[in-house]
């Protein structure tokens, strides 16, 4: 089962392709936290995913509120990533071998867990909305527009945190150099700390509200584990911006794929142009930048 | 009055490699304490695991603190800051927020003005990034930044490296007035620089003290070249 | 004869001008020092000259032959040779096949039979025998910039180019280098070499003739005391004191 037939998504609607972008952002920004700013490669980022839509099924079968399965999802999500750091990470980040084996066997761990739970049966999580509405010619179903909605609110307060709170510039003071950072007063322990569970927390929500458009499983994280990466990669792993750009050129390529081709050879297509972006990458960078300074000085 | 920072007996290393033995010595209030030596000899070593980079045997003290071990965060917060040789600044982060960093909760208009009163041109490129200063600019922001804090010790790994006479001057000026409220631990390669500033001096070698004494006294007998050459 | 000829050579990198219209000659047996504030141009001055970097303008001629667009392993192989500022030495290897590794280029076409005998030499000469078995990421940052300097040599370079050798060493230290650099200079093992430096003692006691660079163009040129009584140079980058 393919990551975007897994949601649904039809060729007829070209709304989909916002729709899509959106959901490779969403499921790729808990990454940046843990991956692309921590250097974790975190392959239990699925698996936050899981925790995520898992418990808004539980929420939800055993409140009947779906929405309030969607704010403990990720709340749940981002305190199994705290547990996961404070007791088992937080030692390996200068062996980024071992800390891949960790989580590599934490996903498992995860997933194991909840299949012994809810056992391999699929899980419904209903949509909270439901139904679509018409604008211009487009239809756009209601619980994929609020996927939009907060993948943008998802982006807008992450940059935010980053560009005006005092959390914020710790972070990117640990980011760049830890041990400058430590000695000028910050605890660069709690930094870490903080912002593998955010990034947790943020997977969780992905899982969350894109639990209504799927059948869960416990293989349902492994679905975005692929592309969550490419996103990260090819965005350059510590840009927010590029993050986004990145999510627009492979989710936009899904998406408009799927009109001509295979959801499967489209999906393919989509890797080599992460592949091929990431060697591209750097040239394109240095283009820009040279463009922009003999604009800077033409205009002088 | 106990002294401002006091080393006993510290041992460290990397791995299974012993690089500092048995350190120990005392730097007064108002003191100006040079550490010096050949390449090599543990001075940068020193300075890391006064500041808790690395793990140490034996016991640090600022004041009646005990610190050994400490995290480096606390460290800094109980009084103790530090100027790196190398990446001692955030390349893309810029003035104002390297002095943001460091005052924590503090008040930053008023750090931010002490910073300019030590080093004008830090006032003039508040929001300038790192990596657009000049070097002699960088090395200021470096030591701007672990004093905004008014520590009660500073540790300073060579400040006056890799820069022009007229920089390493201005530097010099700033260190001599900064010295007049903080005790400083002093890495300094250049003889004249090191008795010009300071009072006291030690002398590592492979890894542990062999001189130490008034930082006049060594120079006049000629220990500090004899100790210091090849 | 002249070594190297730089004639009007400009670098920009987008809108900033890190070089800007500088010439230079260097004879054979001269020690030119070269001085000047951070961000005055002197490294990347070095880097057009080896050829890690290309000018926008202007020529390079080493002996007869032009250099313009050839890479710096052709370079290197005419005889330049290029001690960084940033030593880049292999941290993983040990001294002695760090050097071992500096003869290499040399060791088919080397006059002086063994390359095994150089190796020895140069060790003895950089004063890293009892260091010989320790890993190069292990050295000191002065050890490292005399094995940066060790290696550089094994090359057998005509001309010899170096960032700021003596950061990180104390005077005696220093003076050690600028002995060692006189003495490859004057047993003619060099041919000319341009040292860049912010140690001014370490000039005084190194170079013939001294020139200083401001803003990316040549400020000042000639002995050391005469530069040192330039009242332009005083004000960009000497002070008063010296």
């Amino acid at each position: 089962m393919t990551f975007s037939a897994a949601l649904g998504f039809l060729p007829t609607d070209s709304f989909n392709v916002v729709a899509l972008i959106a959901v490779f952002v969403l499921v790729a920004v808990g990454l940046h936290f843990t991956f692309g700013l921590l250097d974790v490669v975190n392959l239990a980022h699925g698996e936050f995913l899981l925790i995520g839509a898992y418990t808004t099924y539980q929420v939800h079968d055993t409140t009947g509120s779906v929405v309030l399965g969607m704010v403990l999802g990720p709340l749940v999500a981002a305190l199994v990533g705290l547990v996961i750091e404070r007791g088992v990470l937080r030692f390996l980040y200068d062996r980024p071998l071992d800390s891949l084996l960790a989580t590599f066997g934490l996903a498992v761990i995860i997933r194991q867990t909840v299949q012994l739970i809810y056992s391999a049966n699929p899980r419904l999580v209903p949509d909270p909305i439901g139904g679509s509405f018409t604008i211009a010619g487009l239809n756009v179903p209601w619980w994929r527009l609020i996927v939009v909605a907060i993948a943008v609110a998802v982006v807008a307060l992450v940059a935010t945190l980053f560009s005006k709170t005092r959390f914020g510039l710790e972070a990117q003071a640990t980011v760049r150099n830890a041990t400058l950072a430590e000695t000028s007063g910050v605890s660069t322990a709690a930094v870490r700390a903080w912002l593998f569970a955010i990034g947790a927390g943020i997977a969780g929500l992905a899982g969350s509200v894109l639990a209504p458009l799927n059948t869960l499983d416990p293989q349902y994280g492994l679905l975005f584990l692929v592309n969550s990466f490419l996103v990260v990669i090819l965005g350059g792993k510590a840009s927010l911006r590029g993050l986004v750009i990145a999510a627009v050129v492979l989710g936009g390529s899904l998406a408009i794929l799927q009109f001509v081709i295979s959801t499967v050879i489209a999906q393919i297509v989509v890797l080599v142009i992460a592949v091929g972006g990431v060697r591209v990458r750097p040239i394109l960078t240095q283009l820009i930048a040279e463009h922009r300074e003999r604009r800077a000085v033409s205009i002088e | 009055m106990s002294a401002e920072l006091a080393v006993a007996g510290l041992h460290t290393g990397y791995g299974s490699s012993i690089v500092l033995r048995d350190i120990s010595f005392e730097v007064p209030t108002g003191a100006v304490v040079c550490v010096m030596g050949r390449n090599g000899s543990g001075k940068t070593t020193l300075l890391r695991a006064l500041m808790g980079v690395l793990p140490i045997q034996g016991s640090v003290h600022l004041g009646d603190r005990d610190i050994t071990n400490w995290p480096g965060h606390r460290i800094h917060a109980a009084g103790m800051a530090w100027v790196p040789q190398e990446d001692a600044v955030f390349a893309s982060l810029t003035v104002r927020q390297h002095l943001e960093i460091a005052l924590g909760a503090a008040d930053v208009d008023e750090g931010i003005a002490a910073a300019a009163g030590l080093f004008p041109i830090l006032g003039e490129r508040l929001d300038q990034p790192a990596q657009t200063l000049s070097g002699g600019e960088r090395k200021m922001l470096g030591i701007a930044q672990a004093l905004v804090v008014r520590p009660r010790v500073v540790l300073m790994d060579e400040p006056t490296e890799g820069v022009g006479p007229l920089i390493v001057e201005q530097l010099v000026a700033a260190i001599a007035r900064i010295a007049a409220r903080t005790a400083v631990v002093l890495v300094e390669q250049n003889i004249d620089t090191a008795i010009a500033l300071g009072s006291q001096a030690h002398v590592i070698e492979h890894g542990s003290i062999v001189e130490s004494g008034d930082i006049g006294d060594l120079h006049d007998r000629g220990i500090l070249e004899q100790r210091l050459a090849l | 004869m002249t070594v190297l000829a730089v004639d009007g050579v400009t670098k920009s990198f987008g809108g900033l001008v890190a070089v800007d219209d500088v010439s230079l000659r260097l004879e054979s047996g001269e020690l030119r020092g070269l001085i000047g504030s951070n961000g005055a141009g002197k490294s990347t001055l070095l880097n057009l000259i080896f050829g890690r970097l290309h000018p926008d303008r202007g020529s390079i001629h080493f002996g007869e032959t032009d250099v313009a667009g050839m890479p710096a392993s052709a370079r290197a192989r005419l005889g330049m040779g290029l001690a960084l500022q940033t030593p880049s030495v292999f941290e993983s290897l040990t001294v002695e096949e760090n050097l071992r590794l500096g003869a290499l280029p040399k060791r088919l076409t080397s006059r002086n039979g063994g390359a095994t005998d150089e190796v020895e030499r140069v060790l003895g000469l950089i004063e890293l025998e009892p260091s010989r078995r320790k890993r190069a990421g292990h050295l000191s940052h002065g050890d490292q910039q005399w094995l940066e300097i060790g290696m550089v040599l094994l090359t057998q370079p005509r001309l010899l180019l170096l960032d700021e050798p003596t950061s990180g060493m104390t005077r005696p230290e220093s003076r050690h280098t600028a002995a060692l650099l006189r003495q490859l200079q004057e047993s003619g093992a060099v041919e000319a070499t341009i040292v860049v430096e912010h140690n001014i003692e370490f000039i005084e006691l190194v170079s013939d003739e001294v020139t200083v660079m401001h803003r990316g163009a040549i400020l000042a040129d000639g002995t050391i005391e005469e530069v040192q009584a330039n009242p332009e140079v005083q004000a960009a980058y000497l002070g008063r004191l010296h």
